[in-house]
């Protein structure tokens, strides 16, 4: 991403090839994901059903939290979702979906947890502020359903059922869900890659149905 | 959002006196100018504001990177009557807001010339200094429901606890306020000396949310709009709560109290999860952390309740003050800025009357003592 044009170039070489299924990027890189040079991506992206894979890593060229370069890599770890969270608000108030409707974007390895009171608050802001953006018609969590997956580990939640069933309502869309595992990474976790207590409805759908739903090429490879 | 009352409450709309009174822990008083701040600032001080001003890490001149949606952040009714910018009338205040919501106590927040981030660290302290006098003089003595709290800036550790001796000498202050957004994170070594002497002293550390330390204000960089930008706001306290705790700041300081104001608190019980279940991968990065960060974050650290997060429906609201704890919370309204939270109406869930008592009223003087 670090020069579009390049990027662009790429995606066209493999277009044709089916066992191509997404664009990679990472959450940190050297400017927000929205912004405008990176459009021509997200043209193709949408073109020719690739969607966008946003996966945890950094270029480390500014501090991994707006606190400043923490000390140890636990702290690194657990600042990582928020770069999910400017991305997603990047995207969505920059006017991405607004140009490229049916652009698919997956966070991975993003953490779970936090997108209910995530989007509470996105929609409480974007409620107050909304003048500065007016482009962005609906509310950011109605777009957040719509146009964003993400895969399930870490989960990052209690193992208890009542938590684990919460959180699943509050997120409030059982086709965002997608089955990922890491390995051979050692986040993965632990011997079971299904978090605890997982509603068995969501289970069939983060395993076989949103994945091909989200990747469209899956269908088309071979 | 919560309504915005843009007239004056007729007298049957007043809160009847057996009412709770409530201590609102965010109220922000400001300067009517720079002139406010001559009879505690030194002359060589006041040349150097008139001469040079603020030296920040942003772009521009007495401004924020972003436009802001209103000016000065206000309240659009909060504008005093007798000139002025929003917070700088204290009988307006007492009229629009201290009187009508019967505000028993009210902490200031003091916001002006964006005094943590003050890059020439002797000016940033000689204006914490004479904005601490300040707030006795012009607010606290005026009006002794409101206290005053204790500016430093913590990249200045000596001139930082210089002042704090000096306050503490005053007396009258009820807590210690550092930047959440300075050089580095909370929980650096460097800025222990000032852990050390808030436990002796026994008053909080508060922080609010705001300022400029340098680092892009999102950890993918810099955003285009406020209304990305306000919302990191609560993505620097949550990365603020992971430094102090991971680098072991609670379990070195075991009497200290922390108080992150204005972050809310949607955010907590997926932060307090995420580096629950971390702890165990990490453990051996960190072998300093006896307990696992939720027993931390549930003993030292207490979060003000604006902006309270709006879900779609009650019950998750209270599923969210569950699974936070209704002992951390520490309500407060932001008067008079835009995104101000009415006690009346802020939480849109039914709360028994024990519960209010404490969000309102008693978790604040626990932490505050009065």
């Amino acid at each position: 991403m670090q020069d579009p044009d390049l990027a662009v170039e790429e995606i066209e070489r493999r277009a044709a090839d089916h066992r191509f299924v997404s664009i990679l990027v990472l959450a940190q890189g050297e400017t927000l994901l929205g912004r405008r040079h990176f459009w021509p991506v997200y043209r193709l992206a949408e073109k020719y059903k690739l969607p966008l894979a946003i996966h945890a890593g950094t270029q480390y060229r500014q501090a991994p939290s707006s606190a400043g370069w923490p000390s140890h890599r636990y702290e690194y770890y657990f600042v990582e979702a928020q770069a999910f969270q400017a991305q997603i608000l990047s995207l969505i108030y920059e006017g991405v979906f607004g140009k490229f409707p049916n652009l698919k974007v997956v966070l991975m390895e993003s953490g779970v947890s936090w997108l209910p009171a995530f989007m509470w608050r996105a929609n409480k802001t974007w409620r107050g502020v909304r003048v500065e953006v007016p482009w962005v018609e609906r509310e950011p969590a109605a777009i957040i359903r719509e146009n964003f997956r993400v895969t399930m580990q870490p989960f990052d939640a209690p193992g208890d059922a009542k938590s684990v069933e919460d959180i699943i309502d509050q997120i409030g869309s059982e086709k965002m869900f997608l089955f990922a595992s890491d390995y051979p990474h050692w986040q993965f976790d632990g011997d079971d890659p299904i978090p605890p207590n997982l509603p068995n409805s969501i289970i069939s759908k983060m395993c076989v149905d949103n994945p091909l739903e989200t990747f469209p090429r899956l269908s088309l490879a071979n | 959002m919560s309504e915005v009352i843009d007239r004056p409450l007729r007298e049957d709309e007043k809160p009847v006196a057996s009412r709770l009174r409530i201590v609102d822990c965010d109220v922000h008083p400001s300067l009517h100018s720079f002139d406010d701040l001559n009879e505690f600032l030194p002359k060589r001080w006041q040349q150097h504001l008139k001469e040079y001003g603020s030296h920040l890490r942003t772009p521009y001149l007495f401004t924020t990177p972003y436009p802001r949606s209103s000016p000065l952040i206000a309240r659009r009714d909060a504008w005093p009557p007798s000139g002025g910018p929003p917070g700088s009338d204290l009988a307006f205040m007492q009229k629009q807001h201290l009187d009508p919501l019967d505000v028993e106590f009210g902490i200031l927040q003091v916001l002006d010339l964006f005094i943590f981030s003050q890059q020439n660290l002797e000016f940033g302290a000689a204006i914490q200094r004479a904005i601490n006098d300040w707030q006795l003089a012009f607010w606290s003595h005026r009006d002794p429901r409101l206290k005053a709290s204790i500016l430093v800036g913590q990249d200045g550790v000596d001139l930082a606890i210089a002042e704090i001796e000096r306050c503490a000498k005053i007396g009258e202050y009820v807590q210690i306020n550092v930047s959440p957004r300075a050089n580095e994170p909370l929980g650096r070594r460097r800025y222990w000396p000032i852990y050390e002497r808030a436990q002796e002293l026994g008053l909080p550390l508060g922080i609010h949310v705001g300022g400029y330390g340098g680092h892009a204000p999102t950890g993918g960089g810099w955003p285009s709009y406020y209304v990305e930008e306000h919302q990191s706001n609560a993505h620097t306290i949550a990365a603020q709560l992971a430094s102090l705790v991971i680098e072991g700041v609670p379990e070195r300081f075991p009497k200290l109290k922390f108080v992150f104001i204005e972050g809310g608190f949607g955010w907590i019980p997926s932060a307090v999860w995420r580096m629950d279940q971390h702890f165990e991968r990490f453990r051996s990065e960190v072998p300093h952390l006896k307990r696992k960060p939720s027993e931390y974050v549930r003993e030292h650290f207490w979060f003000t309740t604006q902006p309270i997060d709006e879900p779609d429906e009650a019950r998750q609201l209270r599923s969210l003050i569950e699974w936070v704890g209704i002992d951390r919370l520490l309500f407060s309204s932001d008067y008079p800025h835009w995104d101000f939270d009415d006690p009346r109406f802020a939480f849109k869930t039914p709360l028994t009357e024990a519960e209010r008592k404490k969000i309102f009223s008693t978790n604040a003087r626990a932490v505050y003592k009065f």
